[in-house]
């Protein structure tokens, strides 16, 4: 390296402005993706893709980055918060590597954990986040004990969770024992992963500023790509 | 280049420049000098016409108000000062509850001024006479007046009438090593730039791989502000510093794993190939003079070299440093600095390759490092390394301050070019910084969910 | 990849070309170009919608008979304020037919390049912080978005139209420029005709909205989004622009039970201006946010914000109409003064002789600056303050609706300057620029001097000048300040 790659500098001009959070209420995102050993190649290929696809379209809508607040959550023979609540901007595509078995239930675990820890509640003095908003992808059947989890997750209901079953393993009536939402995606081919996830980032982009006038109300999801089939 | 600057002999003291500055500023300054009269005074009674509806003056009750010296005013700053650029003024009353009227550029005030809100400090951007008193329902205080002087440099952008040598005002660059993200920028200080000068300063980085080692080395040369040619100077020492490197380091030995091998061995070698480094920079402004039949003086500039590698677990760091300027180490905690800046001993001159003896200097100039931990490190040209002093505490505020802008740039150089346009007052100089953090580990292993 | 492209046809038979590809889909449409990218073709995503002949009537209405743009003297200046549908698809579905916005409403460089520019990137604090600092505009540039937003709903209310969803999100800004644009028409409200179809956006529902908003669509108690509600919309839009940030979104709770409940109440049943002067408990804490209150709007418009939201929040018809609206940001336009602090985000403000500090960045005011008082004749030569002013910048210019007083800047106004002010050797100049002569009736050495074109004359404290001697001519009376 040397003084070859002559450049100009940017003027550094200071955007000051007033900083406000007390009113800004968080909309937090947590995405639960299966990680197992069923996912190699090409469907954790398109894992990886989305993701970039979906950070790409969260960061330049303007309600997204407003109010959005994501986590990420895989699986595979263990659980683990890969992405912990992290303001949209600051979020950086996680590693994502496929291996092991399918461990449902201690993800479901582990999901609540992190909503009962980084979701703010509402209190007297403090306005708090929105329901969060929880999409779950799995493409396998659960090896581990993930009954108990799921009904736990269903009686406390923490967010409003959209669960995919992504390609023919998947175990889709299993999915509707932890919420009612349940969609489809018949295969594993990249375009259909790619298409859930851009169907994931206009439902967050809705959702952003949809959410106020519903109420209690089930979310109101956009209507889904032909790849994707809600399972009624 | 015919349009030397006049200063002195050697470079910059921070008094010199501060002078200089005040030269700068009697010439350059703002056209209204000081004490010019205030505008036309006019009548200042706010009711302009006979069937004017606007909210009339109240007619001032103040001949019947007692004059109170409790109600006495004071000025959050003090107008003894001379301000560089605009500043917030409070008005502050020993009395709560008094309401304050102020008028500008004049020397009177009373009930029909301007009302001074506490909230909102007044911010004068150019010299003012603020005149201010205190009023309650039934007194008045004394009046407190003062001309506060606000004189700021005007810093112009002139290109270079001697359009010999070119530089470019602004310089950047990218490395990647062995375990190393280097990013190097140099830009043109405002002096410079105000007087239609060229940027003197000059940095190279390098890979080299060999024999001896997997190193990484950087130099950073600072030409002197007095000598016409220093910016041909800094460029062919750099240069000619990577070219001894290369072959130093190449013809260099594998390094010893002991310790005691290495202390009497490699090092003394690599001082060796250091100490060669600065004289081939010497050489090559010998040359330089030879050629275009001017003095060596005229091409004087400083030299900072660091080289690096791995050496059993943690880095092995060696530096030559002739003249002004800074290499740190930032282990995360502490900075370790790698040389000595010359001001202010060896009877208060400043230190230059073209310094006569230096060469018999070289040998105590070369220093040594093993850090177990690095987590930076950075060379520098004396307009940064100034801006933090004193270095050994002050440069930890420089890592904490880089480090997050080069490592979330896609252009790392770029973006210290950038970060390099930072305001500080009495700062006018070139500003070189050449800086490196390690790459990012494999993190194979994330935290378990479970 | 060169798309076949697909034809579609037209309510009038005539038929128009579409590219297959989707460039944008909304809540309600699906949108394409038309090969050449001067238009849009837009299809309902229902189905149910495109069989709907109720939606046909409205449409129809909207294109034809309340269509502004189409006026041969002023529809090229309506047709910049609003992407007003110009045809109605009918096959292979309802569709509609649409001009692109002008290229100065998308971002044109990165990160957010190609992206609309939907208000919330400007009025948001948070989001501010990503724009490259030229998109980010001046006061003035605001002043300018918010006075063409109310021009723009006046002419729709004007035609008896509601557009009953305004937001940030369906008026585009672009405070490079100062111009604004309303989209998304085809669901307008014609009141009593065609009903509503959505509530409106979150943050821009009118409190009494929100508030029946569980009540059967037939009850009489429902409210739905009218008129009334557009006014609501436009205020809130209007006070985000001028003072970046959101008139209700304060501290209070007003409900634990749940995030989505505590708003339905805050922007609802007990909805709170944040600078409501009698109740301040959801007034922010933070003093930045609230440095600049929403008094240093100016005289004009001050009032118009508490009429919308102390008076008129929970009080539909007391809420100032967008005509209100439009004359109180005109006048405003008068009272611009620029900051003299280079390093001044906001750049200009409102000035007020009481003050003489920037309220943004709190710079004084060093020079004596020049107030025009606008009098208007009434009976036997005797002149009634107008209750309009100018204040004086150098370069400043006076229009014909300074100079008559029977005279309007709105849509059909005559755009030439008509006289300048200029600053030189600390004097304050007045330089007429038309053929109609001026008159310094006093402060001059002269008595009734004439003031033809081209000829200047300083302006001093207390000197009156009659800007035109032809009928409805105003009388200036200069303050210096």
């Amino acid at each position: 390296m040397s003084e070859s790659n002559y450049a100009f500098g940017a003027p550094t001009i200071p955007i000051g402005g007033p900083s406000f959070d007390a009113g800004m209420r968080r909309l937090p995102v947590y995405l639960v993706l299966d990680c197992s050993g069923s996912m190699t190649g090409a469907p954790i290929e398109a894992v990886r893709q989305g993701m970039k696809t979906l950070l790409g379209e969260l960061k330049s809508d303007p309600q997204a980055l407003e109010t959005v607040f994501l986590s990420v959550i895989t699986f595979d023979t263990t659980a683990r918060q890969v992405v912990p609540l992290t303001e949209l901007m600051l979020v950086k595509e996680p590693p994502f590597e496929a291996t092991g078995t399918t461990a449902l239930g201690a993800a479901l675990k582990l999901l609540s954990e992190c909503i009962d820890r980084e979701v703010r509640p509402t209190t007297p003095t403090q306005k708090g986040d929105w329901k969060p908003l929880i999409f779950l992808m799995t493409d396998g059947a659960p090896t581990d004990k993930w009954m108990d989890a799921a009904d736990a997750i269903k009686s406390k209901k923490p967010g409003n969770l959209i669960a995919c079953a992504a390609g023919a393993q998947a175990d889709e009536e299993m999915l509707k024992r932890i919420t009612n939402i349940v969609v489809k995606l018949h295969d594993l081919q990249p375009e259909a992963l790619k298409q859930f996830f851009q169907w994931v980032s206009a439902s967050v982009a809705t959702t952003s500023t949809g959410v106020a006038n519903r109420g209690d109300a089930p979310v109101a999801l956009p209507p889904p790509p032909p790849e994707i089939i809600i399972v009624p | 280049m015919n349009s030397t600057p006049s200063d002195s002999a050697t470079p910059l003291s921070p008094e010199q420049r501060a002078e200089i500055e005040a030269e700068l500023r009697a010439v350059g300054g703002p056209t209204l000098p000081l004490g010019a009269p205030p505008p036309e005074t006019v009548p200042k009674s706010a009711a302009p016409a006979p069937k004017v509806e606007e909210p009339v003056c109240v007619t001032s009750a103040e001949s019947h108000k007692i004059e109170n010296a409790e109600l006495a005013l004071s000025f959050s700053q003090s107008p003894d000062e001379i301000f560089r650029d605009s500043f917030p003024l409070e008005i502050v009353c020993a009395v709560p509850g008094a309401r304050i009227f102020y008028a500008l550029d004049s020397e009177e005030v009373d009930e029909n001024g301007l009302l001074f809100d506490a909230k909102k400090p007044l911010v004068l951007t150019q010299t003012t006479q603020v005149t201010a008193r205190a009023y309650t329902d039934d007194a008045v205080g004394p009046t407190l007046s003062a001309r506060f002087d606000i004189v700021k440099p005007v810093w112009k952008e002139i290109e270079p009438a001697d359009q010999s040598d070119p530089t470019p005002h602004k310089a950047s660059g990218n490395l990647q090593t062995t375990g190393w993200n280097i990013a190097a920028a140099s830009v043109r200080g405002k002096l410079h730039a105000h007087r239609g000068s060229w940027r003197e300063d000059s940095f190279t980085a390098e890979h080299i791989q060999a024999e001896s080692g997997d190193w990484t080395v950087v130099a950073v040369s600072d030409g002197a502000g007095s000598a016409p040619l220093s910016r041909v100077g800094s460029k062919a020492a750099c240069s000619a510093t990577l070219t001894a490197l290369r072959a130093g380091l190449g013809t260099l030995g594998a390094f010893s794993d002991d310790k005691e091998q290495l202390v009497s061995q490699n090092l003394p070698a690599l001082r060796q190939v250091l100490m060669q480094a600065g004289a081939d920079a010497l050489g090559a402004l010998q040359i330089e003079a030879k050629l275009r039949e001017q003095p060596l003086s005229a091409f004087a500039a400083t030299l900072l070299v660091l080289v690096q590698r791995e050496w059993s677990g943690a880095w092995l760091c060696a530096a030559l440093q002739v003249g002004d300027g800074a290499i740190s180490l930032w282990d995360g905690e502490k900075i370790v600095l790698l040389g000595e800046a010359d001001h202010g001993q060896n009877s208060g001159e400043t230190r230059f390759l073209t310094t006569s003896g230096i060469e018999n200097e070289l040998a105590s100039r070369v220093k040594f490092s093993i850090k177990p931990q690095l987590q930076g490190f950075a060379v520098m040209s004396d307009g940064v390394s100034d801006d933090f002093f004193p270095e050994d505490t002050k440069l930890a505020e420089l890592f904490a301050a880089v480090l997050p802008v080069v490592t979330s740039a896609e252009d790392a150089g770029q973006s210290l070019i950038s970060w390099l346009g930072y305001e500080k007052r009495g700062s006018s100089d070139d500003r070189t910084l050449v800086i490196g953090w390690p790459k990012a580990k494999q993190s194979a292993e994330a935290n378990s969910g479970e | 990849m060169a798309n076949k492209l697909l034809t579609a046809t037209l309510e009038d038979g005539s038929t128009i070309q579409y590219d297959p590809e989707v460039i944008g889909e909304g809540g309600m449409k699906r949108v394409h170009f038309t090969p050449d990218r001067k238009s849009v073709v837009c299809f309902f995503k229902d189905a149910s919608v495109g069989a709907d002949p109720q939606r046909r009537a409205r449409l129809q209405s909207i294109v034809g008979l309340f269509n502004p743009t189409t006026d041969s003297e002023v529809g090229a200046y309506w047709r910049e304020l609003f992407c007003w549908p110009t045809g109605i698809v009918t096959k292979p579905e309802l569709g509609v037919v649409a001009p692109t916005y002008a290229a100065n409403f998308f971002f044109a460089q990165e990160p957010f390049k190609g992206k609309e520019k939907q208000a919330s990137w400007f009025t948001s604090p948070k989001l501010r912080r990503f724009l490259p600092p030229q998109e980010l505009g001046d006061w003035r540039r605001y002043i300018h978005i918010s006075t063409r937003l109310a021009r723009a709903v006046r002419r729709m209310h004007l035609a008896g139209l509601a557009h009953s969803d305004l937001s940030n999100r369906n008026v585009l800004i672009d405070p490079q420029t100062g111009t604004a644009v309303i989209i998304d028409i085809d669901s307008l409200v014609v009141p009593r005709i065609y009903p509503p179809d959505v509530l409106g956006t979150p943050g821009y529902i009118a409190p009494e909205v929100l508030t029946t908003q569980d009540l059967e669509l037939t009850d009489p108690n429902r409210n739905l989004p009218s008129m009334l509600t557009d006014r609501h919309a436009l205020a809130v839009l209007i006070y985000e622009y001028l003072l970046g940030r959101h008139p209700l979104r304060g501290p209070k709770v007003n409900s634990t039970q749940s995030a989505e409940e505590d708003e339905r109440l805050s922007m609802g049943e007990r909805a709170l201006w944040i600078e409501n002067p009698n109740d301040t408990s959801n007034r922010p804490k933070d003093p930045n946010y609230m440095h600049a209150p929403y008094t240093v709007t100016g005289p004009y418009l001050a009032p118009l914000f508490v009429r919308a939201f102390v008076e008129g929040l929970h009080n539909p018809d007391a809420r100032p109409d967008a005509g209100e609206w439009e004359r109180a940001l005109v006048k405003t336009t008068d009272l611009l003064y620029p900051c003299p602090n280079p390093n001044c985000l906001s750049r200009w403000f409102a000035f007020e002789s009481t003050h003489k500090q920037c309220p943004w960045c709190d710079t004084v005011i060093n020079e004596q600056v020049a107030v025009l008082h606008f009098y208007r004749e009434g009976n036997r030569g005797q002149f009634k303050n107008d209750n309009a002013r100018l204040v004086v910048y150098h370069h400043q210019r006076l229009f014909a609706w300074h100079i008559y007083d029977n005279q309007y800047a709105g849509e059909r106004a005559d755009r030439t300057p008509k006289a300048y002010f200029a600053l030189q050797n600390g004097h304050c100049w007045l330089v007429n620029q038309s053929n109609e002569p001026m008159v310094v009736v006093a402060g001059s050495h002269i008595a009734n001097k004439l003031l033809p074109l081209s000829e200047g004359e300083v302006l001093r404290n207390g000197s009156q000048i009659r800007l035109a001697r032809a009928a409805h001519g105003r009388l200036a009376v200069v303050q210096m300040v």
